[in-house]
C-alpha cells in the first residue's frame, strides 16, 4: 500500500452545485476542492444541508434535478489494466460526461461503488426525476421482489466478464465476507426476510462485488445499532486493505469518523471550512465551527453529568439569504465585527496538511 | 419447545421514599395473527416482565438495540399500549385528596382517573415532523392539552403558551405559524413545550434527539436538563445512543429482547458493568478520539427474535461467557450491589471491562 501513498484517484476542483428553485438559487456546494487518494479514507463531516452528500452525488454525476453543476470539474484517474502491458491511467473529467452515457455508467457502481443510509428518505423526492436517477436508485436500492443473491450476481456481471454461475459464487463469497450467516442459503432470500443490519450488509456486498477503486459511503451506518455498525466498519476496513480501495466517508458521527478516516474535511453551508489529518483535527481544531462541533457531542466515558454541552448558538442560515463575509459569522463565538461580516475568508495553510478558512488565521 | 420464563423478581428499592414511578413485572405481548380467521399463532414478547423505578427529579435512561422493547416499555407506562400484565405505581398529585401525592396503580385506574393521570405524565416523541399536526398552529398545538383538560381560559392560556414558548427558546411571534415553517430542532422544542403545558411530573422522552443534528442535539439536551431543574421533572429517557444516555441520565437500564439485563447508576454502569451484554455494547461505541484503541467484543449472530427467543438467558447464543446453566435457566434480575441490578448467572465471578 505504501507505494500508493499519494496517488490521486479523484480530484474535485472548485466544484459548485446550484439548485435553481422558485424562491431563488441555493448553493449546495460552493467552491469545494478535495483530493481523494488511492487506498486512503477521507472523512467528510458537517450537519445536514452542508453539501456533503451533494458532493458525493456530483462525483457520480448524479445531481438530482433541479440541481446543476455550474462550475468546476472532477477529474478521475481511471486505471485501465487489460492492454497486455501493465497499467496505465486514463484521465476522465466526470462532470463533462453525459450522465446517461456508457462511460459514466461503467464507472458508477463498477469502479466507484456507493452505499447510502438505509431509510432512504433523502431520496424520495427524486424518484420521478429522470432515467439516470432511476439507475442510480436501482444501484443502491434493493429490489424487494428479487433474491439478494441475484441482485449481487447481476451487479458483478454488469461490470465484470463472468458467467452466471461464477456470479452466483461471487454473491455467496461476498455475503460470507460481509458476515451474513449461512450465505449458501441466504443467497436465495428476499430482502424482507433479512433484518435491517443484514440488508445494509447486502448493500455493502453489492457495492463491493466489483472491487471498486473507490467507495462512497454516505452515512452507511447511521440507521444501525452500534454492534452492527462496528461489524460493518470492520468489513469496510478489511476490504480497503485487500483491494487498496479509496473511501469517501460521509457522516455526522464524529466517533465513527475518528476510527475510520485518515484525513477529514469539515463542511459548512457548501464550503470546506477546515481540512486536516484526523489526529490533528481532533487535537488541534482551528476553525471555531469545528471546535464547537467537537465540543457539542456527549462523549462516552467522560464524566460530564453535570456539565452542559457546548452548543452552537443560533441556527443554520437560510440558504436563500446567506450571511455576507464568512457564512459562519452570525453563530461564531469569536466573531470580529467589521471583518468577518465583510471579508470572505481564504483557504489558508496553518500547518502540515492542515488548512482552514477563517479570518483568525489570515493577515487582514 | 417453549420454555416458560421464570418470573423475574421485582427489585427491592433501596430507599422506599421519593419514588415517583415503580414498574413491576410489566409485560407487553403483541399477538401474531395468521390466516383468514386471524388465528393467534404466537406472540412477540416486546416487553417481557420488566421492573424498574424512577425517583422524583431524576432521569432513568432506557437503552438497547432496535427491537429490544425500550419504546414499547415507555409507551406501556401510560397505557398508550395496553400492557399484557404488570403493575405501574405512580405517585399522583391529582388523584390524592390532600395534594401531597398518593401511590396509585395506573393499570387499575378508571378511564376518568386515567384522563387526569395524563396531566401528570406526558411524552416527547422522536420524530418532530410526524408527531405535530401540520394543520394546527403552534399556539393550538401547545394549547391543545390544556383545552382537552378543560383548562382553557382564553387570554390566560395564551399567556401560558407564550411563556412556555419563550422557556423552550421560541419567540412569541411564532405562535400563529405552522409546523412546516420550523426546522427539526425548533419542532422538537414545540413538542417539548406541548409536553410541559400541563405541568407534568414525569416526561417520557422517546428518542427525542435521534433525528437532530449534533449541534441541535446539544441545544436540546441542554434545554431538557434546564427544564428538569426548573420544574423538578423526572424523565424516562428512551434512546439507543449510549453517549447521549450517559450524558443525560442519573440511572440507566439496559434492555435486551424485552428484558432488562442490567440497571444501575449511570457512572457505575458505564465503568463497572456486570452484564456481558452491557460490556459488549459499550465496547462497540465509536469514540471520538482517533488515538483511542478499543478492544471491541464481537457479538456473534444477530439480536434474538422476540417471538421465538432462545432458552434460558436470551443473550446466551451471543455471549462469550455462556455456560451450560445459561442455556437452561432464565437468570433472576437481582440486586448485586446497592442500587445495581443485573440478570446474569455469572455476574459475581466475571470481571467485566467498562469504559
Amino acid at each position: 500500500m505504501s507505494e500508493n501513498i499519494s496517488e490521486p484517484l479523484v480530484e474535485v476542483k472548485d466544484l459548485r452545485v446550484e439548485f435553481d428553485v422558485r424562491s431563488g438559487i441555493v448553493k449546495a456546494v460552493d467552491g469545494l476542492n478535495l483530493t481523494i487518494y488511492r487506498g486512503r479514507t477521507v472523512g467528510v463531516i458537517g450537519e445536514s444541508g452542508c453539501g456533503k452528500s451533494m458532493t458525493a452525488r456530483a462525483i457520480l454525476n448524479m445531481v438530482p434535478k433541479p440541481g446543476k453543476i455550474t462550475s468546476g470539474n472532477i477529474i478521475y484517474h481511471r486505471r485501465m489494466q487489460n492492454n497486455g502491458h501493465g497499467q496505465m491511467d486514463d484521465i476522465i473529467e466526470l462532470t463533462k460526461l453525459d450522465p446517461d452515457g456508457k462511460t459514466i455508467r461503467e464507472i458508477r457502481g463498477g469502479e466507484i461503488g456507493m452505499i447510502f443510509q438505509e431509510p432512504m428518505s433523502s431520496l424520495t423526492p427524486v424518484y420521478t426525476a429522470g432515467a439516470h436517477i432511476h439507475e442510480a436508485v436501482s444501484l443502491h436500492h434493493l429490489t424487494p421482489v428479487r433474491k439478494v443473491g441475484d441482485q449481487i450476481a447481476e451487479q458483478a456481471m454488469a461490470h465484470r466478464q463472468i458467467s452466471k454461475e461464477e456470479a452466483r459464487e461471487v454473491a455467496i463469497k461476498m455475503l460470507r465476507r460481509v458476515g451474513i450467516p449461512k450465505p449458501e442459503q441466504r443467497v436465495d432470500s428476499y430482502p424482507h426476510q433479512l433484518s435491517g443490519g443484514q440488508r445494509q450488509r447486502v448493500m455493502i456486498a453489492i457495492a463491493l462485488s466489483c472491487e471498486p477503486s473507490m467507495l462512497i459511503a454516505d452515512e452507511p451506518t447511521t440507521a444501525l445499532d452500534v454492534s452492527i455498525e462496528a461489524q460493518i466498519l470492520d468489513i469496510m476496513r478489511e476490504l480497503q486493505e485487500s483491494v487498496n480501495m479509496a473511501i469517501m466517508f460521509i457522516t455526522h458521527n464524529l466517533g465513527v469518523i475518528a476510527s475510520m478516516a485518515e484525513e477529514i474535511v469539515v463542511m459548512y453551508m457548501g464550503k470546506a471550512v477546515e481540512q486536516a489529518k484526523v489526529v490533528e483535527l481532533f487535537k488541534d481544531a482551528k476553525h471555531p465551527y469545528t471546535q464547537a462541533l467537537l465540543k457539542s457531542i456527549p462523549q462516552l466515558g467522560k464524566k460530564n453529568r453535570n456539565e452542559r454541552l457546548a452548543s452552537i448558538s443560533g441556527m443554520v442560515p437560510d440558504p436563500f439569504n446567506l450571511p455576507t463575509g464568512c457564512v459562519f459569522h452570525p453563530r461564531c463565538p469569536l466573531f470580529m465585527p467589521g471583518k468577518c461580516d465583510k471579508i470572505v475568508p481564504k483557504w489558508t495553510k496553518v500547518g502540515e496538511d492542515h488548512w482552514v478558512a477563517c479570518l483568525l488565521y489570515e493577515e487582514v | 419447545m417453549a420454555v416458560e420464563p421464570q418470573m423475574q423478581s421485582a427489585p427491592t428499592i433501596p430507599e422506599a421514599d421519593n419514588i415517583l414511578l415503580e414498574v413491576k413485572g410489566l409485560k407487553k405481548y403483541f399477538p401474531i395473527q395468521k390466516g383468514l380467521l386471524r388465528k393467534v399463532v404466537g406472540y412477540v414478547k416486546a416487553v417481557d416482565d420488566i421492573s424498574f423505578y424512577v425517583r422524583k427529579g431524576e432521569t432513568l435512561g432506557l437503552v438497547g438495540e432496535s427491537g429490544c422493547g425500550k419504546s414499547t416499555a415507555g409507551r406501556s407506562i401510560i397505557r398508550l399500549y395496553e400492557p399484557t400484565a404488570g403493575e405501574v405505581h405512580f405517585n399522583s398529585r391529582t388523584l390524592s385528596s390532600n395534594g401531597a401525592g398518593k401511590m396509585v396503580n395506573i393499570m387499575e385506574l378508571s378511564p376518568h382517573e386515567m384522563h387526569s393521570i395524563r396531566k401528570e405524565i406526558s411524552m416527547v416523541f422522536q420524530d418532530p415532523i410526524n408527531s405535530l399536526n401540520p394543520r394546527m398552529t403552534v399556539s393550538d398545538i401547545v394549547g391543545e392539552p390544556m383545552a382537552i383538560h378543560g383548562l382553557d381560559n382564553g387570554r390566560e392560556t395564551e399567556e401560558i403558551i407564550v411563556r412556555l414558548l419563550e422557556r423552550v427558546g421560541l419567540r412569541p411571534d411564532h405562535l400563529r405559524r405552522y409546523p412546516h415553517e420550523f426546522s427539526g430542532g425548533q419542532r422538537q422544542r414545540i413538542g417539548i413545550a406541548r409536553a410541559l403545558s400541563l405541568n407534568p411530573q414525569l416526561v417520557i422522552c422517546d428518542e427525542p434527539v435521534s433525528a437532530l443534528d449534533v449541534s441541535i442535539q446539544a441545544q436540546t439536551l441542554n434545554l431538557l436538563r434546564d427544564l428538569q431543574q426548573d420544574f423538578n421533572l423526572s424523565y424516562v429517557f428512551v434512546a439507543h445512543d449510549l453517549s447521549v444516555v450517559q450524558h443525560i441520565s442519573d440511572r440507566v437500564a439496559v434492555m435486551y429482547v424485552g428484558k432488562i439485563a442490567e440497571m444501575a447508576d449511570a457512572e457505575e454502569l458505564y465503568t463497572h458493568p456486570l452484564h456481558p451484554y452491557t460490556e459488549a455494547l459499550l465496547s462497540s461505541v465509536p469514540v471520538a478520539d482517533p488515538l483511542y484503541k478499543s478492544e471491541r467484543i464481537v457479538m456473534q449472530g444477530d439480536v434474538a427474535d422476540p417471538s421465538n427467543p432462545p432458552s434460558g438467558c436470551y443473550f446466551h447464543p451471543r455471549c462469550r461467557y455462556a455456560q451450560e446453566i445459561c442455556k437452561l435457566q432464565t437468570p433472576e434480575f437481582r440486586q448485586l450491589k446497592p442500587d445495581h441490578f443485573v440478570a446474569c448467572h455469572r455476574a459475581e465471578e466475571l470481571n467485566l471491562e467498562g469504559i
